[in-house]
């Protein structure tokens, strides 16, 4: 195999990487540093679509992190790519190692290492989709205490490639959050309207429900004007997708845009999860 | 360097038309200085134009490999290029060394394995070899680098490899150097001159080197420069001391693994050379007085001078 980018010395372990991509991975039609389109100015060593409709990027190299690479990563996350992007690297004395691994393990960069002596392969870390990765950040002071484990938890999950699961976190605690602030605003009577089941209120009234009672019903005329029928309707807006999975992706221009919405909708939830908990601390 | 003029051209140029040159005499592309380069050119572009020639359609690289493959990472369509004349073989070649003996030189290796081409080329030409003087004008190469680099290339073929795989790995990791086999070879070169006794053919030459290659993995020689002490050894009759130990001390040298060029020399020349040392600086220690007055000097350098008198007549009188 030739390759014109690499530099020769690396060309043994790319063609040991190339037969890893195909053998092991499954991988078919895999390209050798060819474009990925105009609007990314990277040429990987290796790229091949898989299975999951993820863009599989495969750089051998003997360094983990540089900073174009870096460059590069960062457009992906910022166009919501569906894109895994591992770094290939042989089995030597790695300068640096503990910390360039973890740099990569941070940008969600996985790890292929080769011996070539051996010819064995080691996945020394998995990648993460940069569809996912690009979640903006959170600054957890300013969450109250008793949430930002879960938020971190579900941050976690996020970029580690189950979404689903994360935002379903965010949703159980604003479902939680709202139940307790409609059961205390009833029970001090600033409801407009009576409930023949007020004790439905906990669990068994759907939520949706709940959030328009809260929308419709309460007094906002005293402390409970910050629970604004505006946050309300934004909250009864998180509902529809409550129990939304998301579609199973048939391509990758599906899955980029599942995770792309699924990423604003993790933001958006955070968000007010953020607010609803703000305003719950001061009634 | 005896190139034509030719009319070149400035255009972008699209990169995938591009192709290397197999004349290219470098070997090696280093994974960190490429990315140093593309570090470059993603934040300022190509700042200085690659040169190609057009061939069947497509451009053929004379300069700019490196920046050819930069580029082509950051997934570019066109780069800047002057386009110029198709060079002839030794036009070809001689563009490259030109090119590179005026920005960042080559390894030495490189400059070693493509010397005896432009010799050929060169002699096929002019129906002459060229000298060191006219060879350094054709490549822009000094004469001191050729000379340098003509050591490397009467290297048996291993050691070349040797060079290789070491050239292949980045410069920090890099242990057999290029500058290890040129200190090795100049000394043994000298050794061969002055002693041929120790070293009368490339047979023993070989085996001298192969001592020196393990004493040198092996940390016995710990430091390039001692290499040097072998030539001063042989080079015994020069500073008077004494042939026929100094002949015995190469002979352990080049067969005991374990014994050092600082063994050999304290054992043969070490004396011989610190009393022509001490005669060269006696020497122009009264050279330089003889040429003062006594109001140049000041109350320290006098005090000084006392000392050194005693001193020397200490060992006077131990002589005597």
């Amino acid at each position: 195999m030739s390759y014109k980018i690499l530099a020769p010395e690396q060309f043994e372990i790319a063609d040991q990487v190339k037969k890893y991509l195909s053998g092991t991975m499954g991988l078919s039609k895999i390209k050798v540093e060819e474009s990925i389109d105009a609007s990314l100015d990277y040429r990987p060593t290796f790229t091949a679509q898989s299975q999951d409709h993820h863009l599989i990027c495969v750089d051998v190299s003997e360094a983990l992190v540089n900073s174009t690479r870096a460059n590069f990563i960062s457009q992906c996350e910022r166009q919501g790519r569906a894109v895994k992007f591992y770094v290939a690297i042989a089995s030597t004395n790695y300068t640096d190692f503990a910390k360039d691994f973890k740099e990569a393990k941070r940008t969600g960069i996985g790890i292929i290492e080769v011996n070539l002596l051996t010819n064995t392969y080691e996945i020394l870390n998995q990648p993460l989709s940069l569809s996912l990765t690009g979640l903006r950040p959170f600054q957890m002071p300013d969450f109250p205490k008793k949430y930002r484990q879960t938020i971190m938890t579900a941050i976690e999950l996020f970029k580690s490639g189950e979404p689903n699961k994360a935002c379903s976190l965010i949703y159980d605690e604003l479902e939680s959050l709202t139940r307790k602030l409609a059961i205390k605003s009833y029970n001090a009577g600033e409801w407009s309207t009576t409930l023949t089941n007020p004790g439905h209120l906990k669990d068994r009234m759907a939520w949706a429900s709940v959030i328009k009672h809260l929308r419709d019903d309460l007094n906002r005329s005293g402390k409970y004007k910050v629970v604004t029928e505006a946050m309300m309707s934004r909250l009864h807006g998180v509902t529809t997708y409550r129990n939304d999975s998301g579609h199973k992706s048939n391509d990758t221009k599906a899955l980029q845009k599942r995770d792309n919405q699924l990423r604003t909708r993790m933001e958006s939830a955070i968000d007010l999860l953020h607010e609803l908990a703000t305003i719950s601390n001061q009634l | 360097m005896s190139i034509q003029k030719q009319k070149d051209v400035l255009a972008e140029i699209p990169i995938e038309k591009i192709d290397r040159n197999p004349e290219n005499p470098r070997l090696f592309f280093r994974e960190q200085e490429l990315i140093e380069l593309t570090d470059s050119i993603r934040k300022f572009g190509v700042r200085v134009p690659i040169s190609v020639f057009k061939e069947k359609g497509r451009y053929i690289l004379i300069d700019g490999e490196r920046r050819w493959r930069a580029s082509l990472k950051l997934n570019k369509k066109t780069v800047p290029a002057i386009i110029q004349d198709k060079p002839d073989a030794l036009q070809n070649l001689l563009l490259m060394f030109n090119i590179h003996a005026l920005r960042e030189q080559w390894d030495l290796l490189t400059i070693s394995i493509k010397l005896p081409k432009i010799i050929e080329l060169y002699a096929l030409k002019n129906k002459v070899e060229p000298n060191e003087k006219q060879l350094s004008e054709e490549t822009g190469l000094s004469r001191s680098l050729i000379r340098r680099c003509r050591l490397l290339m009467d290297l048996p073929e291993h050691h070349i490899d040797n060079i290789k795989s070491e050239l292949k790995k980045p410069k920090s990791q890099q242990k057999i150097s290029e500058d290890f086999y040129i200190e090795l070879e100049r000394s043994l070169t000298t050794v061969a001159r002055a002693m041929p006794q120790i070293i009368g053919d490339d047979i023993q030459r070989e085996q001298a080197r192969q001592a020196m290659l393990e004493k040198y993995r092996g940390g016995v020689i710990k430091n390039l420069v001692d290499l040097r002490k072998i030539a001063k050894i042989a080079r015994a009759s020069v500073v008077g001391a004494d042939v026929k130990t100094a002949e015995k001390q190469l002979k352990q040298l080049f067969s005991q693994s374990n014994y050092s060029i600082d063994r050999a020399f304290e054992g043969s020349v070490s004396s011989a050379y610190s009393e022509r040392d001490t005669k060269t600086h006696i020497e122009r220690l009264l050279d330089d007085l003889s040429s003062l007055k006594i109001s140049d000097l000041d109350e320290d350098t006098i005090a000084l001078l006392e000392d050194l008198v005693k001193l020397a007549q200490k060992f006077i009188r131990s002589q005597a």
